[in-house]
This record gives structure tokens, C-alpha cells and sequence, in this order.
């Protein structure tokens, strides 16, 4: 089965909504990195991170209620917003018929650990309870069913490098069963100093993403969260997926300086299908995939594969109307594919 | 109510059964024990907290507490149910690796970066080892247990919060029916976390006495810990096995109520949505349903909208148990207990008195078990709320008897 990707909702390091993205992918719009000094057991480490600056949050929720809204929790807001701005198709009525499905691969970490800084700095008996109840995986997914009056089924799935591949099929399966007429899914993480700690302590050097380095790790920590607010098939005029299908004229690579699924990638190469990479313009993030789709999705609405980072083709390249473009995760022992294109090439 | 009863092909049986909890470290055990009306809430043991008279828990026993293997406490226990529910459906792990497994787990303790002691050595620039990040990278409950049994099919570790358990295997659930695996391993699993506590106890809904789930003088929850799974099978697995499922998985549903991060609509909207979808999907009518192991976390308001959501859509005297009297709210692996308490309610027809149940309260309308009671009926509705506004309901079936 095919579904219909309605709206694209990303909020990264290169801004917040599709034309920042646009922007990014063109040049005309660089990422926000900011260094970071962090103090490890060899010395001190200049991280650089990809950092997310929330902007225009207050054109779909007021100001006053974004107080008690932790930082990655209005990233989703956002970029739930945003995808349900860029649809071609209104949310229907009856929201008990559309359902989230919400993915990260740490959860709200920050604020898990804010609520402990309450716990060490002022007594066990100091834990705020905003933030412990913000601080649970689901708080982003129920957060955008209360904003949005959404009814309907919410899920949080949280696996890691598998992440994207549950949530795409879980989308799949209630579109196609009738459990649900719309599905917003998102997926992104938020820096915070604890994974910077842990990346410099595991990391030799920072300097750039090579994707296609498998051999040295060249990983530098991105945030970021992507919606997109899916359909059935039949409704789509611009843009449709498929998963589990890494066919596709050209193939998006979430490598991004991680050797994990360093491999699958390498092999990939090898086979001397046309890949590109876009990592270096997010950074790196277990679920960065979803960045890699909302490109491609972009790069089918234009008819263009946007010039890439990395890449053993020359970008940018026209994308015929046939054409189709795979974005691949690989991981140790497995992998995920989807193929995007216009609807006529996927039904 | 649209659900996938129209696209329903390969039904989904339940052909083992496993849990531990502070009840006891088998299903036999636990049931026995709750039909005894025998429960072991105390002070906790195994994490300390700086407040004066410290809320009891419902902790795994010491002497239940000698599994193996990862680091991580919640996976262990996830792993001593595992194997105890691979061993009712008389599976071996080389019997998994040659069909198509899919693993769904509900969590919620089991998938937080918030290791307090790490976290103390680096806020005070002590620059601690990174061991325990790399722990928590390798003790995802899904991918871990993909990973030990070689799963070829889909894997999910949900994070919905106290409906995580149930969810997990309403997934599963849509996996074995729509074909995408021939078996799966589902259920929930948490252990008692000091962090978890401390944010309960925050929030005020910590009860400092055993609790009473459905009574007019509740105060709030206890927190437990443990693990409840399930294998499920497709009839065509278990015609190949020459095994007949224990029950059926027949109905689920799963709405929001979109109106508080923890409060329950007070008319609670999202479980009367999703309890019509289960029953929906199951094609049941509500009278059918024999009997309902509820959320009964024991606080004020959950108790109250799930009593009166019970009350609006089934008979007036269907049997209410709230078996959290037994094990605490294990959070993620709640509702992973709780459908295996239900699935074993109709198979032993017979269901535990809710323990700590004393006073009537006319605000929850429904009256929970007083004692043991006999089923009569082959349908068992387990329901599921959680923070988020998220609820979700589970219905399993019996062959008539």
C-alpha cells in the first residue's frame, strides 16, 4: 500500500517551516551550529551541535500558553502546525478520525533532567510536578492532541534507529484498516548538555558531517522534529510513499557520521545507484531520516533532487515526472526504505 | 464506529502467558495470591526517598528478583516473563527464530536517559564514565529483545505512558491480523524508578496507605513494578504447532481526550471512544462483556471517570476489578499485567475481590469485586488511561464453555 504525504511540517537547525528548508537546500540559508564547551575526563571538548531556533510558534498558539510548554514539546507544536499548514487537504471535522504517532529516540531528556536538578539542588520533596509530567515520551504527542483538539489514537514509539520504519508502518496500517482518515506523525529529538557530554566522550574530533566516511566517526549532534500529515493514497496530488520499497531512481542516505549502518550505506555505493546525503545540513540524529523524507518530498513537489552535501551524482538534477527517489536507514542488522514520487508513478 | 473488523483475516490468539510483579514471580503465583486477597505493599526497599513517611510500593520480591542478563532492572523482569510466557505457549527462542517474530513493548521507565547517579557526577563536573549511556542505548525492551530472539518482523517499543502495556499488544495485535508477522511477543514491563516515585509523589497522587481502588476514601495510587506479556499467534502458527490459542485477542480500541496532560475528561470522552472501538472491533455488544479489569488506579479522579464511563455503557451489575489493589500501577507494564490478569479471569472463571475495597463511593457509580466471583461469560474488557489523555481498551475471548 501507498499513502498520501498531505503536508510537511520541518522544524530544524536551517529554520522552521518549508521555505527555511528550501532555503537550506538551496545554500541561500546555512544551519545554526553553536560550540559548545564541555569539560570530559581528557580535557575540554569544543562541541559543535545543530540547534533549533523556534520561530512562529505564536501564529498558532498563543503566547501566554507556551509558558508552561517546554522546548521540545513547541518543536512539535510547530512542526504539527506547520504541517497542517502546508496540506492540501483540511483536517476533517470528526478528529476522533485522526490519530499521531509521535517518535523519538530520547524523549523529552531535558526536561527529565530539569526535573532533577529540582530533586539534587533543593530536596526530594522539591520535584516539580510540571516538569516530571512534561518529562514523560508522550507529553509532545498528548500536547498536540489537546492544542488540536485531536480525538483520535496517539501513539510515542521510541526504538532508536528503528523508529521512523514503526511509525511509517503503524501509519500505514491505521490508514489502511480504517482506524483513522488522517495521521500526523513526527519525529525529532532535542539536544541537551548530557548527550553532548556522552557525544564528546565518545567521539575523537569535530569538525564536519561525512556521511560517506564509514570508516572515521564524523558525527556532530543535531535536534530538530519533522511532521507530516499523512493520507490515503487515492487523495494525493503531489506526493505519495511507499515503505519497505527501496526502489527509487535516486536514494537518500540518513547516513550522518555514525558508523552504525555504515555499512548497508557503503554497500549501497558500491552498487552505483545515484545516492546523496543531506545530513550535513541537519546533523546527526538516530531518527535524521525523517529530514531525508521531507527533502525528498520537497524534491518531488519541485521536480528537482536539490543539490546535496554529499553525493556520487552531480545535484542538482532534474527529477522526472516517473522518477521516484528511496530514502534508506540502515542499523546494525536491518534497515528501512521508502520510496517517494508522484502519484501516478506509485498507485 | 469504522474499525478493521472489515479487513480482519487472520485473528490473533493468545497461545502463552507471563508476568511477575510484586504478587509473585509467575502467573500461578499471582493468581493464587490475589484469589487469597494476599497483597505486599510496603515502604520501598530498593530506592530511598528523603520524605518523611515514604508512601508504601509494591516492590518484586528479593527472593523473585534473580534474573540474569542486562543491566537494565526493567528489562529483567521483561525477560523472566518472557520466558515464562514462551514456556505456556511451549516455545523454545529456536522456535522463534524460524517464524516471523514481532516484538511490541510498552515502557516508560524503560526508555528514560535519566540516570540520577550520572546525572549528579556530571552536573557536579565530576566527568563520570559513559557507561551508563551506552546501557541505556543497549537496553531498548523491543530492539534488545529483537535482537535476542533474531525477530524478522516489525518492532515497536511504545512509550504511551500507563496505557504503554496495552497498546503494545493492541499493535501486536493489528500485526498478526494484517499478516505482517506469524507470532509476537507483546506486553508491557517498568521497574520502580526513585525518579518516578519522587514525580508521583510531586504530583500529590501518591496514596500514603496500601490502595483502594473504586472506595469513597481513596488517596491515590501506590506505585509497583513488573512485567506482563504475551505471545501472540496467528491461527494458521498455531495450526502449524497443532496448538489451540488460550484466548483470542478480539477487540481494541485507543482515543484521546484531548483536555488535560494528567486529569481524565471528566466525562471521559477518550475511554467511552475507545472502549466503542474495542467492542466495535470485536463485534460484541456490550452485554457480552463478562466482566472488566479496569485502570482502578485509586485516585480520585480516575476512579470517578472510569466508574461512571463503566456505569453509561454496561449492564448495571457487570463485575468491576481493579487488580492495581494487587501489584501497584506498574506504569508501562500495567496494562501488560492487566490482560494477562483478564485472559487468566476467563480461563479460571473466576475473578479477584479488589482488596482494599470498603466503602462504597456514589461518585464512581460502579461497585468493584467485594470477593471472589465467578465468570460467567467468555469476554473480559481490560481498559487502560493514561497521563497524556490517552485510553485505550483490550478485549479477549474464549471459546464458549
Amino acid at each position: 500500500m501507498s499513502i498520501a504525504i498531505l503536508g510537511i511540517g520541518p522544524v530544524s537547525a536551517l529554520g522552521c517551516g518549508i521555505a527555511s528548508l528550501k532555503d537550506g537546500l538551496e545554500g541561500t540559508n546555512r544551519p545554526a551550529i553553536h560550540n559548545h564547551s564541555i569539560e570530559t575526563a581528557t580535557g575540554e571538548v569544543s562541541l559543535p551541535v545543530y540547534q533549533v531556533e523556534i520561530q512562529g510558534l505564536d501564529r498558532f498558539v498563543p503566547r501566554a500558553s507556551l509558558r508552561r510548554i517546554d522546548r521540545f514539546s513547541q518543536m512539535a507544536l510547530l512542526a504539527a502546525n506547520l504541517a497542517i499548514e502546508d496540506s492540501e487537504a483540511a483536517l476533517p471535522e470528526d478528529t476522533s478520525r485522526v490519530g499521531i504517532i509521535f517518535g523519538s529516540a530520547y524523549g523529552p531528556a531535558q526536561t527529565s533532567f530539569r526535573f532533577l536538578d529540582g530533586v539534587i539542588d533543593f530536596g526530594d520533596n522539591c520535584g516539580s510536578p510540571t516538569l516530571f509530567t512534561n518529562s514523560v515520551h508522550n507529553s509532545l504527542a498528548s500536547l498536540v492532541s489537546m492544542s488540536l483538539r485531536i480525538l483520535g489514537p496517539a501513539y510515542t514509539v521510541t526504538c532508536f534507529h528503528q523508529t521512523a520504519k514503526t511509525l511509517f508502518k503503524t501509519a500505514e496500517l491505521w490508514l489502511e484498516n480504517g482506524i483513522v482518515d488522517r495521521a500526523i506523525i513526527g519525529l525529532g529529538d532535542e539536544y541537551c548538555p548530557v548527550l553532548g557530554y556522552a557525544a564528546a566522550n565518545l567521539v575523537s574530533g569535530f569538525s564536519e558531517i561525512r556521511p560517506f566516511d564509514g570508516r572515521d566517526c564524523t558525527y556532530i549532534p543535531g535536534e530538530g522534529f519533522v511532521c507530516f500529515l499523512l493520507g490515503r493514497d487515492s487523495e494525493a496530488s503531489r506526493t505519495v510513499l511507499s515503505s519497505d520499497d527501496d526502489g527509487g531512481d535516486y536514494v537518500f542516505l540518513a547516513a550522518n557520521g555514525e558508523r552504525e549502518g555504515s555499512d548497508g550505506y557503503r554497500r549501497l555505493l558500491e552498487s552505483g545507484r545515484r545516492c546523496a546525503a543531506y545530513s550535513p545540513l541537519f546533523g546527526s540524529m538516530p531518527l535524521g531520516i525523517a529530514f531525508d523524507i521531507a527533502v525528498a518530498t520537497l524534491s518531488v513537489r519541485q521536480g528537482h533532487i536539490y543539490p546535496a552535501p554529499a553525493s556520487n551524482f552531480s545535484t542538482p538534477v532534474s527529477l522526472g515526472e516517473k522518477e521516484s527517489i528511496a530514502c534508506v536507514q540502515h542499523w546494525k542488522g536491518g534497515g528501512f526504505s521508502i520510496r517517494l514520487g508522484k502519484p501516478s508513478r506509485s498507485n | 464506529v469504522k474499525t478493521g473488523n472489515a479487513t480482519k483475516k487472520k485473528p490473533a490468539g493468545v497461545a502463552g502467558l507471563g508476568c511477575i510483579c510484586a504478587a509473585g514471580a509467575r502467573v500461578d503465583d499471582i493468581m493464587s495470591a490475589m484469589y487469597a486477597g494476599t497483597r505486599k505493599a510496603a515502604a520501598p526497599q530498593r530506592i530511598q526517598a528523603d520524605i518523611a513517611d515514604p508512601p508504601p510500593v509494591f516492590e518484586v520480591p528479593s527472593n523473585c528478583d534473580k534474573i540474569e542478563g542486562p543491566s537494565s532492572r526493567t528489562l529483567r523482569l521483561c525477560l523472566a516473563a518472557v520466558e515464562e510466557a514462551l514456556d505456556n505457549a511451549k516455545l523454545t527462542a529456536s522456535d522463534l527464530r524460524k517464524v516471523r517474530l514481532g516484538i511490541a513493548l510498552g515502557t516508560t521507565v524503560g526508555c528514560t536517559l535519566n540516570n540520577e547517579p550520572f546525572y549528579r557526577d556530571c552536573k557536579a563536573g565530576k566527568n563520570p564514565e559513559i557507561v551508563p549511556v551506552s546501557n541505556y542505548l543497549n537496553s531498548n525492551p523491543a530492539i534488545y529483545l529483537a535482537g535476542l530472539f533474531k525477530a524478522r518482523g516489525p518492532v515497536a517499543t511504545l512509550a504511551n505512558a500507563c496505557s504503554s502495556g496495552t497498546d503494545a499488544i493492541g499493535l501486536a495485535k493489528s500485526w498478526i491480523e494484517n499478516g505482517l508477522c506469524d507470532m509476537a511477543i507483546a506486553g508491557g514491563c517498568d521497574e520502580l524508578s526513585r525518579i518516578a516515585y519522587l514525580g508521583f509523589f510531586a504530583l500529590q497522587i501518591i496514596s500514603p496507605a496500601p490502595c483502594k481502588p473504586f472506595d469513597r476514601t481513596r488517596s491515590g495510587l501506590n506505585l509497583g513494578e513488573g512485567a506482563g506479556v504475551m505471545v501472540l499467534e496467528s491461527l494458521d502458527s498455531a495450526g502449524y504447532r497443532n496448538k489451540r490459542p488460550l484466548a483470542y485477542v478480539t477487540g481494541y480500541g485507543s482515543a484521546c481526550d484531548a483536555y488535560h496532560p494528567i486529569t481524565p475528561h471528566p466525562e471521559g470522552i477518550g475511554l467511552s471512544k475507545a472502549i466503542a472501538v474495542a467492542l466495535a472491533d470485536a463485534a460484541l455488544p456490550a452485554g457480552q462483556i463478562a466482566f472488566i479489569n479496569a485502570h482502578g488506579t485509586s485516585t480520585v479522579e480516575n476512579d470517578r471517570v472510569e466508574g461512571r464511563v463503566i456505569a453509561r455503557m454496561f449492564p448495571p451489575l457487570i463485575h468491576v476489578v481493579s487488580t492495581k489493589a494487587y501489584t501497584g500501577h506498574t506504569l508501562g507494564a500495567a496494562g501488560g499485567l492487566e490482560a494477562v490478569f483478564t485472559v487468566r479471569g476467563l480461563l479460571d472463571r473466576r475473578l479477584p475481590a479488589t482488596v482494599g475495597f470498603q466503602e462504597e463511593d456514589p461518585e464512581c457509580v460502579v461497585v468493584p469485586t467485594r470477593e471472589n466471583v465467578p465468570v460467567a461469560g467468555d469476554a473480559g474488557l481490560s481498559t487502560s488511561l493514561a497521563f497524556g489523555g490517552t485510553n485505550s481498551a483490550l478485549i479477549f475471548e474464549t471459546e464458549e464453555q
